[in-house]
């Protein structure tokens, strides 16, 4: 369903992304790991073109795009591919001048051309389903982190996304609102929503995600079933990161 | 030397008998306002952004038109519109000459003032909507602008203030606005310092209510920070 091959991404000399390949299967959940400053958070923001890789290939389902260095590529085909994810960002990015409503209501409505009533049915549907319908008419910045990020994922969603990525989505939260929004993502991995999680969660990664990608220094390490990765991780580069997060 | 004559200082009885003549020009005082804010905003907004984009040639003109608006005293650029230009065979109207004046001027200091609450918006907030697949219009329409604005007012309601003020400048180029109106009235009564105190009371009393009124928006539009 995805497909990404040898995708580049530079910032002037720095190489931030030295040819990356991945494949998604549809309802799958990949959780991407690695030290910080290793490249996982821009190869999410390439996939959603946030960030416009240097070259490669990025195909989501029918969409196709290709990058060459110096070549423009059109705001059509962006949003096309775009059209087919959606962000959960590290910290929220709620419209805060728009209720927790309005904000799930606003991309249907405005990018979908849905009616408001359809999309209010939807909102309150999906509200409901992160668990946040009594706060429907409250602003961001009246609720907490964990209650915001669930409304992001709400958000999200309501653009009914084939891929949802999902970009250190509890980095950012205080300790004890860390199990809400991981409670939320869960449900939507047995929901069979297809997903790519950055996170710094080692054991939600472990419990939630049907395959672990290990990134460092702009390349995949190593990938597998969670388990190979952190019973048996091959590569010493994997085994030393695991070990420094098992200390803390 | 015969000291200070205070008695001179305001003279009730001709404030009173003219104070209907110099109202007269209120109303050009208002609708240059109303008309130049509009035009001068819109000017602005588009300036801002401009100024903002990645190609060279939105942003070179627009820091250009912004510089020399800034850098130049209004009432030289009044005078260039109204006595200036008829020498290359333009000649504008003082009413126009006034509204042109005025936007432009409003247009390039608005322009600073929107630029400025455009990059306080966090570029989160960008990201966020063309996560939702907003175009640049839309996200800039619904997500930025209506948070910039809430930024910009304290600002753009300044603007307004000093534009209303400035209205007195086009006394110069003879629209009969408040101050055109009381300095005739001044000359005729030897008597401008009655006359310019008036002028100036009027002028408050405007400001004051503007300054009210923009109160009540920011109370009203600051709500979603709280």
């Amino acid at each position: 369903m995805i497909q990404v091959s040898n995708l580049v991404k530079r910032f002037g000399d720095q190489v931030v992304l030295q040819g990356i390949d991945v494949e998604v299967k549809k309802g799958e959940v990949l959780a991407i790991i690695g030290p910080s400053g290793s490249g996982k958070s821009t190869f999410l923001r390439c996939l959603n073109l946030l960030e416009k890789p240097t070259s490669g290939t990025v195909r989501i389902n029918n969409a196709v795009l290709s990058f060459q260095e110096n070549k423009k590529v059109a705001d059509r085909e962006v949003r096309q591919l775009r059209g087919k994810t959606g962000m959960v960002f590290q910290s929220f990015h709620l419209f805060p001048h728009m209720t927790v409503k309005q904000n799930v209501m606003e991309g249907p409505i405005q990018v979908n051309g849905i009616s408001p009533s359809r999309a209010a049915s939807q909102a309150d549907q999906l509200l409901r389903q992160v668990g946040l319908q009594e706060k429907q008419d409250a602003y961001p910045g009246q609720l907490s982190g964990g209650q915001q990020q669930r409304v992001a994922i709400a958000r999200a969603l309501a653009m009914e996304p084939e891929v949802l990525l999902l970009d250190e989505p509890t980095s950012a939260l205080d300790p004890e609102l860390v199990g809400e929004v991981l409670a939320t993502i869960r449900q939507l991995a047995i929901g069979d929503q297809t997903m790519l999680i950055v996170t710094h969660e080692l054991s939600f990664a472990r419990e939630v995600a049907d395959r672990i990608i290990f990134i460092d220094q702009g390349q995949i390490v190593e990938q597998g079933k969670p388990k190979d990765i952190f019973e048996t991780p091959q590569m010493d580069r994997t085994k030393q990161f695991l070990e420094r997060f098992s200390q803390l | 030397m015969g000291g200070i004559q205070w008695n001179n200082l305001f003279d009730f009885q001709l404030a009173k008998s003219s104070a209907w003549f110099v109202l007269q020009g209120l109303k050009y005082t208002i609708i240059i306002t109303l008309i130049t804010i509009v035009i001068g905003l819109v000017i602005g907004l588009i300036a801002a952004l401009m100024r903002m984009s990645s190609t060279k040639i939105l942003r070179y003109p627009a820091r250009v038109y912004i510089s020399i608006i800034r850098g130049t005293p209004l009432l030289v650029q009044l005078f260039i519109l109204y006595f200036g230009l008829p020498v290359i065979g333009i000649n504008l109207s003082p009413f126009l000459a006034a509204i042109i004046g005025l936007s432009l001027n409003v247009g390039g200091y608005s322009a600073e003032t929107f630029r400025g609450a455009l990059l306080a918006i966090p570029k989160g907030q960008w990201e966020a909507a063309y996560s939702i697949n907003m175009t640049y219009g839309q996200a800039l329409r619904r997500i930025v602008m209506p948070q910039a604005l809430r930024v910009a007012l304290p600002s753009l309601a300044n603007t307004l203030l000093s534009l209303v003020k400035d209205t007195s400048l086009l006394s110069m180029i003879t629209v009969p606005e408040m101050l055109y109106q009381a300095k005739i009235i001044g000359g005729r009564e030897f008597d401008y310092l009655t006359m310019y105190i008036l002028v100036a009371i009027f002028y408050w009393i405007v400001c004051t209510i503007l300054a009210w009124v923009q109160d009540r928006l920011e109370d009203r539009y600051g709500k979603f920070t709280k």
